[in-house]
């Protein structure tokens, strides 16, 4: 009976030893096993910010820039997909990248989380920087498709199917995004402030106030063709945006890596699909334009100044706004202004790409010679390469550009892009494609 | 005096009578009749008395027998039962059974006797493992236990086979069993970056007593979720109790390709090139190329990357024991110069093994294991321009490997192989190998230390508590250089240096209680796991090294201009509670049920555990009365039926799967994070559910024994990654879910039977065969799953083959022809590059164009095999041996991309001999279309598979082939050896296929498509085995 005993003891002494040694050891044993030490479940906007803006740059020289300026025949597609989008073939699958990897996947879902994060923080800087990269992301999105989903998107598993907001409601929430950013940039707070970390004005926030102001003067000039009061609108904003080409919203790339390479130049050496003519060649070339050397290498490439792997992307410069002001002022029937500004911008534009103005004389205008062709076809030799230049197009139809002779879509040349493949197949949301490419998006009707 | 006399005629005739008659006492030795070592404890029984004795240390016994005529019976636990008539001096030698019930089988946590086993165990003993060497043991499992398929799809020494349990369980294709060493799990898979590396070649086989492969639901349920695939238990040798045993084995050989692809010579060559640029519209620009002598250049690059490669093995060990307590320790070296040149692997291994009993009560012992390999490897990718095999089988054989004053040939600029004569460079930029394999280096080595300690205490009868700490540590390093002036680092060169630590730890603790009252028998096992694996590397690379003295050593610093680092780190841990009940009544109704619930940190803190249920029965139905009592049934000795149904897992899934995440990334000179990964915290493990029928029978005087089974495995909750609409913003759109479901049924049979034993001469064989369908039944949203040739599609097997069905050549143009999605006969105009219909009564029309796209793609054909297994046949004729053992599969093709993009490309390269027997003349009939220079990609439809090249990948394969004599006890007892063996054998000796490739089982994508595979090499080796 004894030993029994004594043997029962050691067993439960055994077993009670083995589970205290268990759940003691469980504590240490298992901490941290759940966080992935690669990844972060909880960034700060510190590290949201420069890939934000490095995907825009890289969104606006990229597939953006490439279907745009192949449309607006600043360059021409000579193989592949290029070939066809030269002739206005562009699938819904040829666009999939831009919301998957570009609009979607690398900018806005980010920059809507900085936003999340900023505000739940209580960084102002950081959530005013936040809105005013998701509004230009927006703008463009929306720009190119028309409705696009906003409100219900970014949701992950909440909501697999989110539904499209018209555009009308897009441009709403684009200039919401923009005046809250104004003010909270004008407000002051102690927190860690934008720095290195800041890719496009290390952290100058009188700039970044002067990006959002240009911004707000742009999107009220895409809707002045749905409401004229839209001009003065836009005339008032630009007033607080960019005052020199100091204030240029530019993304640089430098060529350490494959990542950090200026896109099109990294394009141009892996696919090679693009040939660097078409009408804006021709135009330079018979207007004796000196940013004909700089456009072209010589040799039907690119120049070195958009072409380097370290060349920059500009999302928006001072010219751009300059026309802007130059436009609205003709619209409204100010045409001395008109003619500043216009005077301005070509100059500007000359500073900055070939290093002197002295073609301007040139090419200037008085309010008595000024015509709205003068100012469109100066801005989109300005902006070449620039997104923005499809939308003056389908705005204004200036300059007059003949549809190529290959086109598919009966002798007319694009007005939108085709929702892409992935939204088609999993989003039950997404409108029909009806009309096509040439489908008008509501401030173009 | 007549008295005395008498007395003395009496003795006289007793002493001239035979001894024995007088004595009748029995002495003599028992011995195994494998290793001729002395075996104790085997019991010497006179038959059908009680009169009986046990055989010493030294394996003596001494009995006496009633009567000269007696017959005494010899058995021993593992052996087979021996009778043999009583003689003066009587040595004895015992088969080891081949399938005896008294076998111990190692079964998870604990053993049971093969006679309870109500589950499906495959067992192959260490001693069929050592006498069939090979770089590592899990290739040599392949045919030998049913169900189980072992595929080795590349020739390099260093590369792991894959290893498939009744199928495959998941829609990756990914995953093998769970691999436990003495009770630890070990980390498997390729552990480098760089050179292909296979952390099971750490394991000595010599070390290997046996290998269990747990099959079916009931006895892999006790590994719970980790269990799906099936478990492979691996038990190393302990020391036994008598004398101390010392042996050595070794082999040496060679290693030749088995096979090489015929391709052009140079004045073949010469022609076609020439044939497809006229074709085209071109001129001629191959010419033969003289050597200083005069000659033409005749090279065959295979020469340069394929060569007889030396391979030694040495291993030895020391083991003995008491009944307190017992040691094994081994020592093994290996040198491996594989068939593919650049191909090599060193190892050395040493291993510890020791018991010791204290108090009565107490076991304590450890194992240890440490080992450290080393592998060189090459650039063997399927088309890299230095890859070996699609550089050798393309580069021109019209000029040298090395010019006439001994510099390699490489063209002016450096960058490819020189022209020779040729007027036209290389295309596709393919460079000098050789220059490139005396150059390039790509290695890893990896010290991997295996140990367990354990101690085990005896509560009272019956109960045992167990508690086992196991590590598995593995110290890896990556080292690889490319040469800048040629090759795929020119031109400024690369070094990349990487460290692979990866830890596993694991403790276990059991309570096992064993007991027979009366009747009935218990035996009861619970426990708890903890486990805790970690993964870690860094690296340092960088480009623009300074000088090429620099480069195949080490990474030094300040020579490369362009540095760049990495690294990372990943956990995971499971922690477990489980347990097993057998019950057996009149030991022949039998139950099994299993238990256990896994946490598996993957999944996320907030996840419920995985609860997996198990069980079987059993009937040993030869027991039963009536079975007994009837005279048709006398010729079964054991006839066991038993069912088994559990719930296994798969823990497979993407680490850290749960969260949602940011990933870092380099933004210029700032870092960045970006977001990476939806996460999805209700995503649960990969579930197989196993159903298994089958019975165990020994009959004929125990000379056949028969297993066969039948199974369905349904794999449920397979992750798969769906997509959902770019508007979420996750960069490539998906998230993993719990969507697919598949199955995988089949039966298995094998047969082991002793043919012929007589004391000369013995045969026994072993035929195993498995037969399996697989079938995918759910898919998220029914949508397919398309890749480059296959497909995965709901109601058909995981990746059937998917692409074009190929209608032949067209006689009249040579165009080659394909079958529409909607009937129609098409042909394809070589010369531009499109279709067009084609009518018959007009064969050289091409007037309607269409298109031959995915629309016009149908499932043509099986990846999977549908049976496969092995015959192996022993013979022992007085001290020869003689084993042939074949390996037979079936019942799938293989995609022969090698010759679709390969061997009869339309470039200024070499091809395949087949490229002879092109069109070129109106009606001619033929299988090769009109060749034209750059269209090679529309005449071969390369990236799809077409049923031109889809080849049947049936075969039977003479695996090992091996005559062995051992030398006779009278000699070797001389030099104080106990056994001395020296054998002959020849591996993958021949194989009867009408695969066209080098072997039908290479595929290195794992979808059985053969792309550029290196060839398997054929081994013939000289082997020692000697006892002491």
């Amino acid at each position: 009976m004894k030993t029994n005993i004594k043997k029962y003891t050691k067993v439960l002494l055994m077993v009670a030893v083995t589970l205290g040694a268990a759940s003691c050891k469980k504590g240490y044993f298992y901490d941290g096993i759940n966080n992935d030490p690669t990844q972060l479940q909880k960034p700060i906007p510190t590290n949201l910010l420069p890939g934000i803006i490095q995907s825009t740059g890289y969104e606006w020289g990229g597939d953006a820039s490439r279907f745009t300026s192949i449309f607006m025949q600043q360059v021409t597609g000579a193989a592949n997909q290029s070939y066809s989008a030269t002739n206005y073939s562009v699938s819904s699958d040829d666009v999939d990248n831009m919301w998957s990897f570009g609009l979607y996947g690398g900018i806005m879902n980010n920059a809507n989380a900085m936003v999340k994060l900023a505000d739940a923080n209580g960084q102002a800087h950081y959530a005013a920087i936040g809105r005013i990269l998701l509004a230009n992301a927006l703008g463009l999105t929306t720009d190119l498709w028309g409705d696009i989903p906003y409100s219900q998107a970014f949701q992950g598993n909440a909501n697999l199917q989110p539904k499209y907001d018209s555009q009308q409601q897009i441009y709403t929430t684009i200039d919401n995004l923009l005046t809250t950013a104004i003010t909270q940039l004008a407000a002051s707070e102690n927190s860690i402030q934008p720095g290195s970390d800041d890719k496009l004005y290390s952290g100058d926030l009188t700039k970044w106030t002067k990006f959002a102001h240009s911004l707000r003067a742009k999107f009220f000039l895409h809707l002045a063709k749905v409401d004229a009061s839209n001009y003065s609108k836009a005339i008032t904003e630009a007033q607080s945006g960019f005052t020199s080409s100091n204030d240029d919203a530019v993304v640089n790339f430098s060529e350490t890596s494959v990542n950090t390479e200026n896109p099109w130049s990294q394009f141009n050496s892996q696919r090679g699909d693009i040939e660097f003519t078409g009408y804006i060649y021709d135009l330079l070339n018979k207007n004796g334009d000196p940013r004909l050397d700089v456009y072209s290498d010589g040799g039907g490439g690119l120049g070195a100044l958009y072409g380097n792997s370290n060349s920059p992307v500009y999302l928006m410069s001072y010219d751009e706004l300059q026309f802007i002001i130059a436009e609205a002022q003709f619209q409204t029937g100010n045409k001395q202004a008109a003619a500043t500004a216009y005077n301005a911008g070509v100059a500007a534009n000359l500073g900055r790409t070939v290093g002197s103005s002295t073609y301007a004389a040139t090419v200037a205008k008085t309010s008595g010679s000024i015509a709205l062709n003068d100012i469109m076809t100066q801005k989109y030799i300005a902006n070449f390469l620039n997104p923005e230049v499809w939308t003056d197009w389908r705005r204004t139809g200036l300059p007059a550009l003949t549809p190529a002779a290959g086109g598919v879509l009966n002798g007319q040349i694009p007005r939108s892009l085709l929702y892409p493949s992935g939204e088609q197949r999993y989003n039950t949301n997404t409108p029909p494609n009806t009309g096509g490419m040439l489908r008008r998006v509501w401030w173009d009707k | 005096m007549k008295k005395i006399l008498l007395n003395f005629l009496w003795v006289l005739i007793m002493l001239g009578s035979h001894a024995y008659a007088q004595n009748r006492t029995v002495t003599g030795t028992v011995t195994g009749k494998e290793d001729g070592l002395p075996l104790p404890g085997v019991s010497v029984v006179v038959k059908g008395t009680k009169i009986g004795t046990q055989t010493g240390a030294n394996g003596k016994f001494s009995l006496n027998v009633p009567s000269p005529n007696s017959v005494l019976v010899f058995s021993f636990v593992g052996y087979e039962t021996t009778e043999a008539r009583a003689s003066a001096n009587l040595n004895v030698s015992l088969i080891t059974a081949q399938r005896s019930l008294n076998e111990v089988v190692v079964v998870g946590y604990g053993t049971q006797e093969r006679r309870d086993l109500t589950g499906s165990v495959g067992k192959v003993s260490g001693a069929t493992l050592a006498s069939n060497p090979t770089p590592s043991f899990d290739k040599g499992l392949a045919g030998r236990v049913t169900g189980v398929r072992v595929t080795e799809s590349s020739g390099f020494l260093g590369s792991a086979p894959t290893i498939r349990v009744r199928g495959t369980n998941s829609l990756s294709n990914e995953g093998g069993p769970l691999y436990v060493v003495d009770g630890i799990p070990i980390v498997t898979g390729n552990q480098s970056g760089v050179v292909a590396n296979n952390p099971l070649a750490d394991i000595n086989s010599e070390d290997i007593e046996s290998i269990e492969v747990l099959k079916d639901g009931s006895s892999t349920a006790i590994y719970g979720s980790r269990a799906s695939s099936g478990v492979v238990l691996i038990t190393t040798k302990k020391g036994k109790t008598g004398r101390q045993v010392i042996n050595y084995s070794g082999w040496a050989g060679y290693a030749t390709a088995s096979k090489r692809l015929s391709v052009l010579n140079a004045n073949d060559f010469i022609t076609i090139a020439n044939e497809k640029l006229t074709n085209s519209g071109a001129t001629p620009k191959a010419f033969p190329t003289l050597d200083p002598t005069g000659n033409p250049y005749n090279t065959d690059w295979q020469d340069v990357v394929f060569r007889r490669g030396f391979q030694q093995n040495h291993a030895i060990s020391v083991s003995g024991g008491t009944d307190k307590s017992n040691y094994y320790f081994s020592a093994g070296f290996a040198d491996f110069k594989g068939q593919i040149v650049g191909n090599e692997q060193r190892k050395y291994n040493v291993r510890a093994n020791v018991e010791q009993k204290a108090l009565n009560i107490l076991t304590l012992g450890f194992t240890s294991g440490i080992s450290y390999v080393k592998n060189l490897g090459l650039n063997s990718g399927t088309n890299g321009l230095s890859a070996n095999v699609n550089n050798a089988l393309q580069a021109l054989p019209n000029v040298p490997v090395f010019n006439p004053d001994g510099s390699y040939n490489i063209s002016a600029d450096g960058t490819v192989l020189g022209p020779g004569s040729n007027t036209k460079g290389i295309d596709n930029n393919y460079t000098n190998i050789k220059y490139i394999l005396d150059n390039n280096i790509y290695k890893n080595q990896n010290l991997t230390f295996t140990g367990t300690g354990y101690l085990d205490a005896k509560i009272f009868d019956g109960l045992h508590a167990r508690t086992q700490i196991g590590v598995n540590s593995l110290y890896g390093e990556d080292y690889q250089y490319w040469n800048p002036i040629h090759g795929d680092g020119r031109p400024n060169g690369l070094v990349f240096q990487q460290y692979i630590p990866t830890f596993n730890y694991d403790w276990v603790n059991t309570l096992t209680y064993n007991k027979i009252f009366g009747s009935h028998k218990i035996n009861v096992v619970g426990g708890a796991e903890f486990q805790k694996q970690r993964a870690r590397s860094f690296n340092a690379q960088g480009t623009g090294l300074s000088n090429v003295y620099f480069g195949p050593n080490n990474l030094i610093s300040g020579t490369l201009s362009t540095p760049n680092i990495g690294g990372g780190i990943a956990e995971n841990a499971i922690r477990s509670f489980f347990g097993r009940a057998n019950y057996a009544f009149k030991d022949r109704y039998l139950l099994t049920l299993t238990y256990r619930s896994d946490y598996i940190s993957n999944l996320g803190p907030n996840s419920p555990p995985g609860l997996l249920p198990g069980g079987s029965l059993g009937w040993r139905i030869s027991d039963e009365s009536f079975f007994k009592n009837s005279s048709a049934l006398k010729f079964v000795n054991d006839l066991k039926l038993r069912a088994s149904w559990a719930r296994t897992g798969n823990v497979n899934i993407p680490t850290y799967a749960f969260a949602s995440t940011y990933a870092p990334a380099t933004y210029g000179t700032s870092s960045g994070i970006a977001f990476n990964v939806l996460g999805n915290d209700k995503l649960k493990y990969e579930k197989t559910d196993k159903l298994d029928f089958g019975f165990d029978l020994t009959m004929l005087h125990n000379r056949v024994s028969v297993t066969a089974d039948y199974f369905k495995n349904n794999d449920n909750n397979l992750i798969q990654q769906v997509a959902i609409a770019p508007s979420l913003g996750v960069p490539g759109n998906q998230i993993s879910q719990n969507v697919g479901s598949m199955y995988n049924k089949g039966f298995e049979v094998s047969v082991t039977s002793t043919n012929i034993q007589s004391s000369a001469f013995t045969w026994t064989s072993n035929f195993n065969f498995t037969y399996i369908k697989n079938k995918v039944t759910t898919l998220y949203g029914g949508n397919d799953l398309i890749g480059t040739y296959n497909i995965t599609r709901v109601g058909n097997p995981l990746n059937s083959f998917y692409g074009y069905t190929f209608l032949g050549v067209n006689p009249a143009n040579g165009n080659p022809m394909y079958l529409k999605g909607n009937g129609q006969t098409i042909q394809g105009d070589v010369t531009k590059g499109n279709y067009y219909i084609y009518d018959p009564a007009n064969p050289t029309a091409l007037v309607t164009q269409t298109t031959l796209n995915t629309a016009d793609k149908t499932i043509i054909g099986n990846a999977l095999p549908t049976y496969y297994g092995g015959f192996a046949n022993n013979f022992t004729y007085k001290n020869f041996d003689l084993g042939i053992y074949l390996t037979f599969s079936g019942g799938n093709k293989v995609m022969n991309a090698t010759r679709q993009e390969t061997l009869l490309n339309q470039l200024f390269i070499n091809n395949g001999t087949e490229i002879l027997q092109r069109w070129n003349s109106p009606g001619q009939v033929t299988s090769v279309p009109k060749l034209y220079y750059g269209n090679g990609n529309f005449i071969n439809t390369t990236g799809n598979a077409s049923t031109r090249f889809l080849e049947d990948g049936k075969f039977i394969r003479g695996q090992e082939l091996s005559l062995g004599y051992t030398l006779p006890k009278s000699i070797v007892q001389k030099v104080n050896m106990n056994k001395v063996r020296v054998y002959a054998q020849v591996q993958n000796a021949f194989i009867i296929t009408k695969y066209k490739g080098l072997d039908p089982e290479v595929s290195n994508t794992g979808t059985s498509v053969d792309f550029n595979a290196n060839p398997r090499p054929r081994t013939f080796i000289l082997g020692l085995n000697v006892g002491f």
